[in-house]
């Protein structure tokens, strides 16, 4: 920070203070406290705190200091404790997502592919009926009182019989335990017909299907079937909505170098065909992806160049007067500005790696995750932590990789984040720095995810600078937290007239929120 | 260091860049530079640093970045040992082990009359906790503050409407599941 | 080649560990002369030996970080 004399910040200036950090965001000072509450100051006053301490004299900042927890008065204890425990001991939903590969065939062919499916007619990477039972089993031994089953693949429609079999077993066990209960399919959708349909709906299914945006950037990544998977959604969303289920299909897609020029056609895409939301992820280098990279790969640059087109698009869309969301800023302005826990697998500290979710594979193996799991297919087995039906839920979680990763991703100890002003929002991921270096810990700088993940958040910031973009920012947190949310460094305009164009959707679970 | 010619060398004051913040800065620039870091051999005061783009990276105003990361890096140190005092505080809260232990044994079993009793006493200690804090705080000194802005705000402005008393706040997070999973509802209730 | 780490800046755990994770490529040898840690590198298995210390000082004060 330029113009801080060194010589007069003194460690006493922050004694009552709640610890911080800081980073310079478009001519301000954003401070982030340990537990996540943000204030922006002025670039002077901020000189003026690390050179003089608190300034007591100043009645307007003093206000900002405790209304945002960055004291810790006798006043803010209370905010402060309940941020806290919610950040590092927020017991609730211990391993509640549970991703199964029902089997690793797939009738398509997409480039990016990071399942490294086989192709359709290779039936030995079905799961069997008796597999399917024990990894519900297993399942169950979770203590989470919300439980999420994801079909993931390979495309799960194609072993259809499993798939029924395990949410028919899993509701059968669930009348003597009595969770809460629910399934997401992730596919293609290109294989879904009327009796599959049938039972989705009276299954209440939450339906996610791929979609990368208009049909020549569909196509390119994902084959000649654009037209199709438009029909079908159309099908599929059209009877979700006439039987009131309550959460209706989503769409997901992956950003390639074939998307790049395209962020607003994407958008204008999910928002022709119904949706109110849009979730803006990077290709991960694991599986096949790597192997067609060239054809595309994007350098973290370009995907925050097309990160912040799409923010900026979606804004626009907003401040005309329609309701539409980016799912990653949710999660990390929901954090932020309501201080709450959105449970984004890959945005955690320890990140979602067993805690927060298992992969169980066709055969009934176990793996901390997905990625960890798609790097099992690519023939390391490193966190690979169990088998279905010979291991205990407690081996499981036990189990020295699952360790070793929670270890690996606990933000707070790690070198370079422990000082980041960015720590409270943010995750590391092992398994993928595993896979691009060979090491659990890497220094952080050399990652792609904290590339990413920090140019996001300083996009976001920017953005949250502008008024009538923290307004909009605000209803969408609302919206997500469910509770009227009140951010101090923001400007709520009075009417609330945007709000009769939001659409009844629900999000959908399959994008890794738990 | 074999320099290409395009490295640059930098010195720091250790009296006000501790080394802890000249390795915690020299950390972001090691995927793009070659990094060196020692005393001067003829004044212990000094920190030399040398750094050297890697082959294929240009950094443009290598020296100007690399002093603003060692400013910054020297300010989150001095922050975070200032702090390190509420810091403990609030660990010792969240932390508490009892607590932990008491979350983790009740995490899949029912929760029975003992450990219901169990949970009161928790909340005592927690009163405690916060009740010695408190204790703690009488004792600043708060000689900085002309204007008595350490007098509870209360006393000067009235109470802040949206503030909890902690009691209260620790009812309510155990209301909502916080301090023991899925098991204090019952308990605050009954 | 000889490379020597100032014990103010440096902890010796941090450069062991660097000479045992970079071992496979040279053989280190650490020797503790009070003020400084010497580490005399021999056999160096790559062909820049410059290039290959340069690289063992980073990864040096990359250890430094979890210390
Ligand atoms: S990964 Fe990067 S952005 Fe995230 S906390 Fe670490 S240093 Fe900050
Ligand atoms: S290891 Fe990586 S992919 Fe797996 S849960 Fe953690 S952050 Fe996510």
């Amino acid at each position: 920070m330029n113009g801080i004399a060194i010589k007069k910040v003194k460690q006493k200036h922050f004694e009552k203070m709640v610890p911080f950090s800081f980073r310079k965001i478009g001519g301000y000072v954003l401070i982030v406290n340990e537990y996540g509450n943000y204030l922006f100051l002025e670039e002077p006053d901020f000189k003026d705190l690390v050179e003089n301490g608190l300034p007591y004299g100043n009645r307007r900042l003093m206000e900002d200091f405790q209304k945002h927890n960055m004291i810790f008065t006798k006043e803010t204890r209370a905010g402060v404790v309940d941020k806290a425990l919610k950040r590092f001991r927020d017991p609730a939903h211990i391993t509640n997502l549970h991703i199964i590969i029902a089997t690793l065939r797939c009738n398509l062919k997409c480039l990016y592919c990071q399942a490294n499916s086989v192709p359709g007619s290779t039936h030995g990477t079905d799961m069997s009926i008796e597999t399917a039972e024990k990894v519900v089993d297993t399942i169950f031994q979770a203590p989470s009182e919300v439980l999420s089953i994801e079909f993931q693949g390979g495309e799960p429609l194609l072993n259809w019989e499993v798939v029924k079999h395990i949410i028919k077993y899993a509701k059968e066990v669930n009348k003597v335990k009595n969770r809460s209960i629910s399934f997401n399919i992730v596919s293609n959708h290109t294989l879904i017909d009327d009796e599959k349909l049938d039972f989705l709906v009276e299954n209440e299914v939450v339906m996610c299907m791929s979609l990368d945006g208009p049909d020549y950037v569909h196509n390119k990544n994902r084959g000649d079937n654009h037209a199709l998977v438009v029909k079908n959604y159309r099908k599929v969303f059209d009877r979700y909505v006439n039987e009131g289920l309550e959460r209706l299909p989503a769409l997901i897609g992956t950003v390639t170098k074939h998307s790049l020029p395209y962020a607003r056609e994407i958008v204008d895409e999910y928002r022709s065909l119904g949706s109110n939301s849009i979730f803006v992820r990077p290709p991960t280098t694991l599986g096949v992806a790597q192997k067609n990279w060239e054809k595309i790969g994007i350098t973290t640059d370009e995907f925050l160049e097309f990160y912040a087109e799409i923010i900026d698009y979606v804004l626009e869309i907003n401040h005309g007067g329609t309701y539409f969301t980016e799912t990653f800023a949710i999660y990390i302005l929901s954090k932020a500005i309501a201080g709450h826990e959105p449970g984004y697998v890959d945005l955690k500290s320890p990140c979602g790696a067993a805690l927060g979710q298992l992969a169980y594979n066709y055969n009934g193996d176990v793996y901390t995750c997905d990625e960890a799991r798609m790097l099992g297919h690519l023939g390391d087995d490193t966190f690979k932590i169990g088998t279905c039906g010979e291991s205990t839920y407690t081996d499981l979680i036990m189990h020295k990789a699952t360790k070793a990763v929670c270890l690996a991703s606990t933000i707070e100890s790690t070198p370079g984040c422990s000082m980041c002003v960015y720590k409270p929002y943010c995750g590391i991921c092992p398994v993928q720095n595993y896979h691009e270096s060979g090491e659990l810990s890497p220094n952080v700088f050399t990652t792609r995810r904290h590339k990413i993940n920090e140019g996001i958040m300083d996009i976001l910031f920017e953005r949250l600078l502008i008024p009538e973009n923290s307004a909009v920012f605000l209803k969408w947190i609302e919206d997500y937290v469910g509770k009227r949310v009140q951010d101090d460094n923001a400007v709520i305009p009075d009417n609330g007239s945007e709000r009769d164009n939001v659409p009844e959707e629900k999000e959908c679970e399959c994008e890794k929120s738990n | 260091m074999k320099n290409g010619g395009n490295g640059v060398e930098m010195h720091f004051s250790t009296k006000l860049f501790p080394a802890e913040a000249i390795l915690g800065a020299c950390h972001k620039f090691l995927a793009k530079c070659y990094v060196r870091v020692d005393y001067d051999e003829s004044d212990a005061r000094k920190i030399i640093v040398q750094l050297k783009p890697k082959d294929g990276e240009t950094i443009d105003n290598l020296e100007s970045e690399f002093r603003d990361e060692a400013l910054d890096y020297s300010v989150k140190l001095k922050i975070l040992k200032g702090t390190s005092r509420v810091r403990d505080q609030i660990f010792h809260i969240v932390f508490n082990p009892e607590r932990i232990s008491l979350a983790s044994d009740n995490l899949q079993t029912e929760l029975d009359t003992e450990s219901r009793a169990e949970v009161f006493k928790l909340n005592d200690k927690m009163e405690k906790l916060l009740a010695d804090i408190e204790e703690e705080e009488e004792s600043f000194d708060y000689e900085d503050d002309p204007l008595g802005i350490a007098t509870p705000w209360e006393e000067k402005y009235g109470q802040p409407d949206n503030i909890l008393d902690p009691r209260q706040q620790i009812e309510d997070q155990a209301k909502k599941g916080l301090v023991i999973p899925t098991l204090n509802g019952e308990v605050v209730e009954s | 080649m000889k490379v020597d780490f100032d014990k103010r800046i440096y902890k010796l755990s941090a450069v062991k560990e660097a000479v045992k994770d970079y071992g496979g490529f040279a053989d280190f040898t650490i020797s503790d002369t009070g003020r400084k840690i010497d580490v005399s590198v021999e056999n160096i298995d790559y062909s820049d030996h410059e290039n290959f210390i340069d690289e063992f000082c980073n990864y040096v004060i990359y250890k430094m970080g979890g210390k």
